[in-house]
């Protein structure tokens, strides 16, 4: 096994996966074609040759049974990881997952539900409205649940390996264009914290506040920005529930003004969350959001035309900086 | 000699499970109707969900299982808690909403998890059951203890499509499971019948599971037949199918005027009481007594009386307890 910070994404999380599952006879891997195809892009390779098909458990198409599944599993003293091959697909379980989240409260915290659900998401293949859509923002109304959401390889590792060692439910979403990614981080040594954001670039003018592949974007904008003179400071926030609100004020007490970057369709999102408590602790922070357009992604490169582009995040720079 | 002594053994140990059988259908009743009443009364915020005469399956089930296997308790009534041992006043404490219920009276409908004694939460969502089967057999495998899973649902679950899938599952995947469907005839005020193409126990086999259709009131069919296929789930880590035919005497929950349903079609069924139906085999057989079975009712209706007092008495979470706990 690599090293993680010569790692993809990819590999990434399968040293997680593995580490995890050597270190822990009770971790057991649940999904589509993990076994011994060793995954769609292989990010399960080996895994079954290693620990078995007692505990890397290839599924029939049945995302409906899934969550439940892993309820059930965790109730009786494992620690499941179910993978869900494509996003959207994890609206298919969406009960379960829910009562998954709400299942410790309604044992009266009797028992704890240590379930990992990982799920492939995202857009920019061009696979259209169905395979590519972000829904993100769908589960922050899923009370106790934590949402991850990596951006880069190292941090990915370690988020999953955290994740897999909490006791309550997990949703880790692992965004398609950065498997092939290596580390493409700040490359900071601080000490990895699950709760906390990452603040992946330094800036004096603009603050960013993203997540995932979007993080790739900025890359590509900050870039272009510093050239004009702007300086852009990126937050990557890691995990999306609950998001790490110190670190975001502190930079946006400094900065006043903030651009808060997603891929989920601008408007009821976790990001517009993010604004407001901005802006109900720094009343004259001056803040803009940026999403995908509310229309259902067309397949192909014409998705370009409603997922959120670099010149549209530089214009939002621009705007911001300008602005009074 | 030796034959005759151990002929004996059996048929005292025979005597004490069904007395114990009888026991917990005796204080499940007494449990449901007074619930019933507190119910109708508006003594409880909540509905109940009357399992009155379906009390011969779980009550025969589950006290044929061990320690350590895993109860998945249907939404309908009280036996099969019971039988696995959790304490009577703690599911009235819950449904009155006050602290010292099970879920400290904020767990929701039918919702009487105890892990220490391996009863599993119930879900307020229908067929959620079967997922949660299907992981618990997962993680008996992996235990390797012998442990069995039982899983109780009604007819009208069993028309989710979760229900097939999750057969062919525990099928496939070589799960210690005992499917056990109390087809009480409706879904809610509907006949089940008008939404299945063919019967439970040829949908299981379809499935690939082991499937028996056995009478819902008769305690000693179900006695002989579930020891039989407990011992065999246990044994070779395969799954069953348990269909047991009853009728629901009572209506979907309390605030279920029972319109729908047939004055005569109920009274027929009153006829088939499990329990007066164990009671006079017992008597026949000599295991009880006039004497011992008004003992057994008593006990019953001070046990389940007390409980409700107590109730009524206690308190329930503050919101300082409830944010303590919870936030």
């Amino acid at each position: 096994m690599v090293n993680g910070n010569q790692s993809t994404f990819n590999d990434a999380i399968r040293e997680a996966l593995f580490e995890e599952m050597e270190r822990d006879p009770s971790v057991i891997l649940i999904g589509q074609e993990v076994g011994i195809s060793g995954g769609r892009r292989g990010t399960s390779k080996g895994l079954w040759e290693r620990f078995g098909p007692t505990r890397v458990i290839d599924t029939p198409l049945s995302e409906d049974l899934y969550a439940g599944i892993a309820i059930g599993a965790a109730e009786g003293g494992l620690r499941p990881v179910v993978e869900f091959m494509c996003g959207n697909f994890l609206l298919i379980a969406l009960t379960d997952i829910y009562r998954a989240s709400i299942w410790r409260a309604k044992n009266a915290q009797k028992i704890s539900i240590p379930i990992v659900i990982r799920a492939i998401f995202g857009g920019y293949d061009g696979w259209g409205a169905e395979l590519s859509a972000s829904f993100v923002s769908v589960f922050a109304q899923i009370p106790k649940l934590t949402i991850i959401a990596p951006s880069e390889s190292q941090t990915a590792k370690e988020s999953l390996k955290a994740a897999i060692r909490l006791n309550d439910p997990v949703l880790f979403l692992e965004h398609k264009k950065l498997y092939p990614l290596r580390n493409i981080g700040s490359g900071t040594d601080e000490i990895f914290e699950l709760g906390k954001a990452r603040v992946i670039r330094q800036g004096k003018d603009i603050l960013v506040v993203t997540y995932a592949y979007m993080t790739v974007l900025m890359d590509q904008a900050s870039k272009l920005l510093e050239v004009e003179g702007i300086s852009i400071e990126i937050i990557d926030l890691n995990i999306l529930q609950p998001y790490d609100i110190e670190t975001i004020l502190l930079s946006a007490q400094r900065l006043k003004r903030v651009l808060i970057v997603e891929e989920d369709i601008k408007g009821a999102t976790i990001g517009a969350g993010i604004g407001m408590r901005i802006h109900e602790y720094i009343p004259d922070a001056k803040i803009k959001t940026i999403g995908a357009k509310p229309i259902p992604i067309p397949f192909g490169s014409a998705e370009r035309f409603v997922l959120p582009s670099v010149s549209e995040i530089v214009e939002a720079a621009r705007y911001l900086k300008n602005k009074n | 000699m030796n034959i005759l002594f151990e002929l004996t053994a059996l048929i005292t140990a025979k005597r004490q499970k069904l007395l114990k059988i009888y026991t917990l259908m005796v204080r499940s009743r007494m449990l449901d109707e007074a619930l019933l009443k507190s119910s109708k009364d508006r003594k409880i915020q909540s509905i109940v969900y009357s399992g009155i005469a379906q009390e011969a399956g779980p009550a025969t089930i589950v006290s044929l299982l061990e320690e350590h296997d895993y109860l998945l308790p249907h939404y309908r009534g009280y036996a099969s808690v019971l039988a696995k041992g959790v304490d009577l006043r703690t599911i009235v404490a819950e449904i009155y909403g006050k602290k010292t219920g099970i879920a400290e009276g904020i767990g929701g409908f039918t919702n009487y998890p105890d892990p220490t004694l391996r009863v599993v939460g119930h879900g307020s969502i229908m067929g959620s059951v079967f997922p949660s089967a299907i992981g618990h057999g997962l993680a008996a495998r992996h235990r390797k203890d012998g442990s069995i899973i039982v899983a109780f649902f009604g007819d009208g679950s069993a028309t989710r499509g979760t229900f097939w899938n999750s057969l062919a599952l525990s099928a496939l995947w070589r799960l210690p499971i005992l499917w056990v469907c109390e087809n009480n005839t409706f879904s809610c005020s509907v006949k089940t019948e008008q939404f299945i193409t063919t019967s439970l126990v040829t949908q299981a086999s379809a499935m690939g599971v082991k499937a028996k259709r056995v009478n819902g009131n008769d305690v000693l069919e179900i006695f002989s037949t579930a020891k039989k296929a407990i011992d065999k789930v246990r044994s070779t880590s395969q799954p069953f199918f348990f269909e047991l035919t009853t009728y629901r005497i009572a209506g979907h929950n309390s605030i279920d005027s029972q319109w729908y349903q047939s004055p005569d079609e109920i009274q027929h069924w009153r006829k088939k009481d499990p329990i007066v139906l164990l009671r006079d085999k017992l008597f026949l057989a000599g295991y009880l007594t006039v004497f011992y079975e008004r003992e057994i009712m008593e006990s019953a209706k001070k046990e389940v009386e007390e409980a409700i007092d107590s109730a009524e008495k206690e308190e329930s979470l503050t919101a300082e307890e409830f944010f303590h706990k919870y936030g």
